[in-house]
């Protein structure tokens, strides 16, 4: 259907002179899903690939191209969420806890299998975790 | 998909709001313009079959159509009403009642109807509803190449997507 740019529309020596939509690709649901919840973590799962990418498409292609077992997962948490949270990050050995400078809160760090990733970060969103990053090791001797 | 149970299925983005609209698909990625072309399809056939009294109740409560979760934030274009350089059109309203080529005819025809529901306004005794009822300017739906329509005399106009 994008056949047409600018370019197009001036060789063939027409002129705009008003604009019914402006379109851009957007994310559609349908309004009697057959399955919420899971359209409401795909859709979740998208705006995180959204909000941090220029151009989530190439971003898709990056994400296929996977080069390690495990990734780094940070996140914060309120200590009294700490023990589930830390059943879902165990860690390799045993997951990484900071003390935050506001009271109650902890920052986590542990590693994950890179293949679990995705169903990790919606189980800690679920627990209540926030502030979830997660960053590519460049080089390990983690085993 | 590995670790969740959806399939990922391909179709022309035109088609994405029929299927994501009828519940058979939950989510889909397509254009804005397609989604609206779609939705004022649908309203239009809704309201043909509510005034021929076709229409049963339960039909109307079936909740149907899609909703727009999120701006993906590439691909953008516009919609945008068309004439010949060179021609004697200058404002949308001069195609009243002149024809018009486009693939996107749900989205054409409104505007158009709008259009002309306001010039009827401006004039006096003409500004009543049955007089807007059946609308002037001709929509002609065409599949591709619309730009070409009006060198090839085809329409007077288009409503034909540009690129940013």
């Amino acid at each position: 259907m994008m056949a047409e740019s600018g370019e197009t529309m001036k060789a063939a020596g027409l002129k705009a002179i008003d604009t019914v939509v402006s379109s851009t690709a957007v994310l559609i649901k349908s309004k009697a899903p057959s399955n919420p919840e899971i359209v409401d973590l795909i859709a979740a799962r998208i705006r995180g690939v959204i909000s941090k990418f220029e151009m989530p498409l190439f971003v898709f292609s990056l994400i296929v191209v996977a080069a390690q077992k495990y990734v780094l997962c940070q996140y914060n948490v309120q200590r009294e969420k700490l023990p589930e949270a830390t059943k879902i990050t165990p860690g390799k050995r045993a997951p990484t806890i900071n003390a935050l400078e506001e009271e109650g809160w902890v920052a986590v760090s542990s590693m994950v299998e890179k293949k679990v990733i995705a169903t990790v970060m919606d189980q800690l969103t679920g627990v209540g975790a926030t502030d979830i990053l997660v960053l590519d090791i460049a080089n390990t001797r983690a085993g | 998909v590995k670790n969740l149970p959806i399939a990922l299925v391909f179709l022309p983005a035109a088609d994405i709001p029929t299927f994501v609209g009828e519940g058979r698909v939950s989510l889909g990625i397509t254009g804005r313009d397609t989604v609206a072309e779609h939705a004022t399809g649908v309203q239009e056939l809704r309201r043909q079959r509510a005034e021929s009294g076709k229409s049963t109740p339960e039909e109307d409560e079936r909740e149907i159509g899609c909703e727009e979760v999120m701006d993906l934030g590439f691909g953008s274009c516009k919609l945008q009403v068309q004439v010949p350089e060179k021609g004697p059109y200058v404002k949308p309203s001069d195609l009243i009642g002149k024809n018009i080529g486009t693939s996107f005819v749900h989205l054409a025809s409104d505007y158009f109807a709008r259009l002309e529901r306001e010039a009827a306004a401006d004039i006096p005794n003409e500004g009543s509803e049955k007089t807007t009822r059946k609308m002037k300017t001709k929509i002609i739906e065409l599949s591709g190449s619309v730009e070409a329509a009006c060198a090839l005399g085809v329409a007077d106009g288009i409503v034909d997507l540009v690129g940013k």
